[in-house]
């Protein structure tokens, strides 16, 4: 029976988180100006506390991609970095406040990690969504 | 290290391991987890850092000592298909109506799967097409997708504004190439909120392989999208790995093919040089100044195109 009820609850909770991060991703797309085409794929993950996210990606050479990163609901809550292969520190926000957006301008392809957490001096869990655009 | 969204339908996975160090607790314990989460959940995420003690307690078990949380997770990043669209109409080859696929099979397909699969190939399709200033063959394909996206029950859930911006900017390259990104983007979010990341997953394998298809004919004459078919590579993996994730019998013999098409990008050689990126703060900009190439010759493309053909012939048929 507490598994049953367990369950359950376990289900209502994931149903409001992600569509918390639903509405998230949608609120985040303001970031990814005109210039930018979407990826059409938004990254996406349910963090609490230290936990880290990470994806990756591929940066084709001769292409400017810009990342968004959003977390509750103002900017500036979501620290992400970006890794090459060798695990070598491309970028990371947090030099710069945290910002909600940045622009990469990529001269060689390159297979990219991207980890993001929440700055736990903001907010202590939530959704944490990356979203990426490119232009030629 | 939690790895974004995970492609199978157990997700979210995150909430299931925690929960596994408190399952066999009273339910009245259980209850007030409840009561918390529905309290942090409701406040829209904006939560002071003295509401997670207990979550990070039935962490505990999992958390390294980096203080990084190992779950088992599925890395899926695919380029746009619009990316490879671009390359190729600048590669000056000529557009060719006869590379896509059947718009009469639009109706065809019965599986969720198969027409997940499908709507990235007509998504492809209409990326292909808007980049060659096709208006009324871009409307028909629109038709398409938004038919196969009406039947996966995607079309009621995005915004009508977009839908009916696409429909009248059809014969607008740009605005095609932008609200279609939204559109797939949209898709994207609706099945990953409706936990169905399996076919959201699909979508972009469809996509994928389209965009592939026809950038082979153009790679054949021209070096800078062989290049780009080569630096797939990362891609090809992650898909190979999508498919196993979603361990559907039915697609098996799609798996096979991946699986071959994988160790054909395994044998291409690469080279890394990594060099310290500039930033421009004020512009918000960093420029990635790292060297590297992967090699292809025209055998190996060769190879490539015929698997991907097959995988494409599997998804259509």
């Amino acid at each position: 029976m507490n598994k049953v009820i367990f369950t359950l609850l376990l289900s209502v909770i994931a149903t409001m988180g992600f569509a918390q991060c639903d509405s998230l991703a949608g609120s985040c797309e303001k970031h990814i100006s005109q210039k930018y085409i979407s990826d059409g794929q938004a990254y996406r993950a349910l963090l609490t506390g230290q936990e880290v996210a990470e994806f990756k990606t591929t940066l084709f050479g001769g292409n400017t991609y810009r990342f968004a990163a959003c977390s509750g609901e103002s900017d500036g809550n979501l620290v992400f970095r970006i890794y090459d292969q060798d695990k070598n520190l491309l970028f990371t926000n947090k030099e710069y406040s945290n910002a909600p957006y940045w622009d990469f301008v990529i001269e060689n392809t390159m297979v990219v990690s991207v980890e993001a957490n929440l700055d736990q001096t903001r907010l202590a869990s939530g959704c944490a969504v990356i979203i990426i655009g490119f232009k030629k | 290290m939690y790895l974004f969204e995970d492609t199978s339908r157990t997700k979210p996975k995150v909430f299931i391991k925690r929960s596994i160090s408190m399952s066999l607790r009273p339910t009245f314990i259980g209850s007030m987890f409840l009561v918390v989460s529905l309290v942090i959940l409701s406040t829209g995420c904006e939560q002071p850092t003295t509401t997670n003690t207990a979550t990070n307690n039935a962490d505990s078990n999992s958390v390294s000592g980096s203080g990084t949380v190992k779950l088992d997770g599925q890395i899926i990043s695919i380029p746009s298909p619009n990316q490879l669209a671009i390359l190729v109409r600048q590669s000056n080859v000529p557009f060719k109506q006869e590379q896509l696929h059947d718009l009469k099979k639009s109706d065809y397909y019965l599986s969720e799967q198969k027409k997940a699969l499908n709507l990235g190939i007509y998504g492809a399709d209409l990326a292909y097409i808007a980049n060659f200033d096709k208006g009324q063959l871009a409307n028909d394909y629109f038709d398409a997708v938004g038919k196969v996206a009406g039947e996966l029950e995607i079309l009621d859930h995005i915004d009508g504004k977009l839908v009916s911006r696409l429909s009248n900017n059809i014969s607008n390259r740009d605005s095609v190439l932008r609200l279609s990104s939204q559109f797939f983007h949209s898709a994207d979010r609706y099945l990953k909120n409706n936990k169905r990341t399996d076919l959201a997953g699909l979508v972009l394998l469809g996509g994928w392989v389209e965009s592939i298809h026809f950038a082979s004919e153009a790679a054949k004459s021209n070096d800078d999208v062989r290049k780009r078919i080569a630096e797939q590579k990362h891609a090809c993996a992650s898909l190979t790995n999508l498919i196993m994730k979603i361990n559907d019998p039915s697609l098996d013999s799609l798996l096979d093919q991946m699986v071959e098409l994988n160790n054909l990008y395994s044998e291409l050689s690469s080279s890394y040089s990594y060099s310290k990126p500039i930033t421009d703060a004020k512009e918000k900009t960093t420029y990635i100044t790292s060297k590297s190439s992967v090699n292809m010759d025209l055998k190996q493309l060769e190879a490539v195109s015929n698997r991907i053909e097959a995988i494409r012939s599997i998804i259509i048929q």
